[in-house]
């Protein structure tokens, strides 16, 4: 991690400020300033040191939360609702569509870093169904023809 | 009986929500500018006598709640909005963030006035982020004229309303747990006592209500708690945001007044069953809840009807499966939902959770000892009896009500391997 980011890190917690109870705004923040969308270890005890409290409280928060990612994501992180009623509304061909265009399994990043596929919780979409979210977007009623158009017009910048 | 109720969805797509002064001639904060010239006796009796109760899913009596609240003492006194609202199948309070967010705002500010609180706190899930910058707006707006922040209205008080964005945990719907996330901490129940009431956010008195709860709130005092009560049945008073969702024609948030059947709901507001197939099960209250054979079909949505039965409403999420739905894949979703969202504080639901899936996977793929078939159920009825907190408690709550209803279903391959 570049001096850089570790900088800008030190601004968020100037800003936000440092208390405990800022732990979990504070490390939304920090991770959209890195690539991958996640919170390397070096990172996590550089938050650690600055707040004064021991490093496993922050591994602890970053491993019990869904949004934090230990490990690197796409810079758009798609993912597939795997609740009951996305299910039953065949969200078993939305994960093959996907992982169809994208040329990646469910739990990989693509080669070139832009996209990643994973399962998530139900997020709220179920009238939609079946849904999925890009990054905080919510995409439903999808199909073969419409996971194509979304992930094309993703690629060439038309979607962000 | 009406099949659609229009009360706490009245202003739905009459007003642009991004739009203060729309929001300010259709409805015009009129709910809080009536109840900040009474006493504070009267909110709290009109509450209890609408007879509304706590629409997040335990369903305890909202006007009571608050006048137990009103007798702790703190250095200050908090109100929670939960609008975690993560149980899957359940969007309505999606809905009311949506469509309606000063009425929430309104329904927190006329609480706080009865209650004494001074400060009070949105918790949004993470999941919904794209709606708090709508929501956020909303706050400024009513903060710039003068319905948030000092002297309110004119009167001597004082109460601001901050936005807490979730991290995604469902555990962060419970209570306690949506506290110690407040707190920065990871969401883990706490043990009670002390209720939340007494001890809660940063060891003060603190009341949480749902969305929906706080937007009724408001309601009934606009239009009254008769005006309320006219609605629904003697024991189940008002009307009930519903999430309805699954293999149904058209799925949506509907407002019917408690007493509607689920037939009607899902035949007459769902349009009936997608693709025009057989009903053969609805799940009621999201994956935490029971299964509904298709037979029940005529049961009035109440508390009442739902109680003797053994069930319970819960969110108000309505999930219809048509008969091409596997009842052993459909268990095995909602237990790999708990496996993931346990939060591993206590035995029962952390190592129930694994057992259970892995007997659905033996169960599935014709392996299964003829001991699973007398385990699944024990385990189930260690995780309801003996777990920490709710999510532990109903996470089997599908797996016994399904295996009441089908189980040749669920052990059909079983005997197989004795």
């Amino acid at each position: 991690v570049k001096d850089k980011i570790l900088n800008e890190i030190d601004l968020i917690l100037e800003n936000i400020g440092n208390e405990r109870e800022n732990l979990i705004p504070i490390l939304k923040k920090v991770q959209t300033l890195i690539e991958g969308n996640y919170i390397p270890h070096e990172v996590a005890k550089h938050i650690a040191d600055k707040m004064n409290i021991p490093e496993s409280e922050v591994f602890e928060t970053v491993s019990f939360y869904a949004i934090f990612n230990d490990k690197p994501k796409g810079k758009f992180m798609i993912r597939i609702c795997d609740s009951t009623v996305c299910k039953i509304n065949d969200s078993y061909s939305i994960v093959e569509s996907l992982e169809e265009v994208l040329n990646i399994k469910t739990g990989e990043v693509t080669k070139d870093g832009m996209f990643s596929l994973d399962y998530s919780p139900c997020f709220g979409a179920c009238d939609i169904s079946p849904a999925i979210r890009v990054n905080d977007i919510v995409y439903g009623n999808l199909n073969h023809e419409k996971i194509v158009s979304i992930i094309e017009r993703i690629r060439v910048g038309e979607l962000s | 009986l009406k099949r659609i109720a229009n009360l706490l969805t009245r202003n739905f797509n009459k007003y642009n929500p991004d739009n203060f002064e729309q929001f300010m001639n259709i409805d015009g904060f009129e709910a809080l500018i009536k109840s900040i010239k009474m006493n504070k006796e009267f909110i709290i009796s009109e509450i209890e006598s609408s007879g509304l109760m706590g629409r997040g899913g335990a369903a305890y009596p909202s006007g009571k709640k608050m006048r137990e609240f009103v007798k702790y003492k703190g250095e200050n006194k908090y109100i929670i909005c939960n609008a975690d609202e993560g149980e899957p199948g359940t969007f309505k309070d999606r809905s009311l963030l949506e469509l309606d967010p000063y009425s929430i705002i309104e329904g927190m500010i006329i609480t706080a006035f009865a209650v004494g609180a001074t400060v009070g706190y949105v918790y949004i899930r993470e999941e919904y982020s794209y709606l708090v910058n709508r929501f956020d707006q909303a706050l400024s707006n009513s903060r710039k004229n003068g319905f948030l922040g000092e002297k309110i209205q004119n009167i001597e008080f004082n109460f601001d309303i901050k936005v807490f964005i979730g991290a995604g945990a469902y555990i962060c719907g419970e209570g306690t747990s949506l506290i110690e996330s407040i707190e920065g901490k990871p969401g883990r129940p706490r043990i009670k006592p002390p209720n939340t009431k007494e001890k809660g956010l940063f060891n003060q008195p603190t009341l949480i209500y749902n969305v929906e709860t706080l937007t009724a709130i408001k309601t009934i005092m606009r239009f009254g708690s008769d005006e309320f009560s006219k609605y629904g049945t003697e024991k189940s008073k008002g009307t009930k945001l519903i999430s309805l969702c699954g293999n149904v024609k058209n799925p949506g948030t509907y407002e019917v007044p408690f007493g509607i059947t689920l037939r009607e709901i899902v035949y007459d507001l769902g349009g009936g069953i997608l693709n025009d197939k057989q009903l053969k099960f609805l799940q009621i209250g999201g994956v935490s809840g029971a299964i509904f054979p298709a037979k029940l079909i005529d049961t009035p949505l109440t508390y009442e009807d739902f109680k003797e039965l053994g069930f319970s409403i819960g969110s108000g999420a309505i999930l219809v499966a048509d008969n091409s739905v596997n009842m052993l894949d459909f268990l095995g979703a909602v237990g790999a939902f708990f496996y993931h969202e346990s939060c591993g504080k206590c035995t029962p639901c952390r190592e129930g959770n694994r057992q259970l899936l892995n007997i659905y996977s033996r169960l599935k793929s014709g392996t299964a000892l003829k001991e699973d078939a007398m385990n699944i159920e024990k385990i189930a009825k260690v995780m309801k009896n003996a777990s920490f907190c709710g999510l532990g408690q109903t996470a089997p709550t599908a797996l016994l009500t399904a295996i009441d209803f089908c189980p040749e279903e669920i052990f059909r391959r079983s005997v197989q391997h004795e």
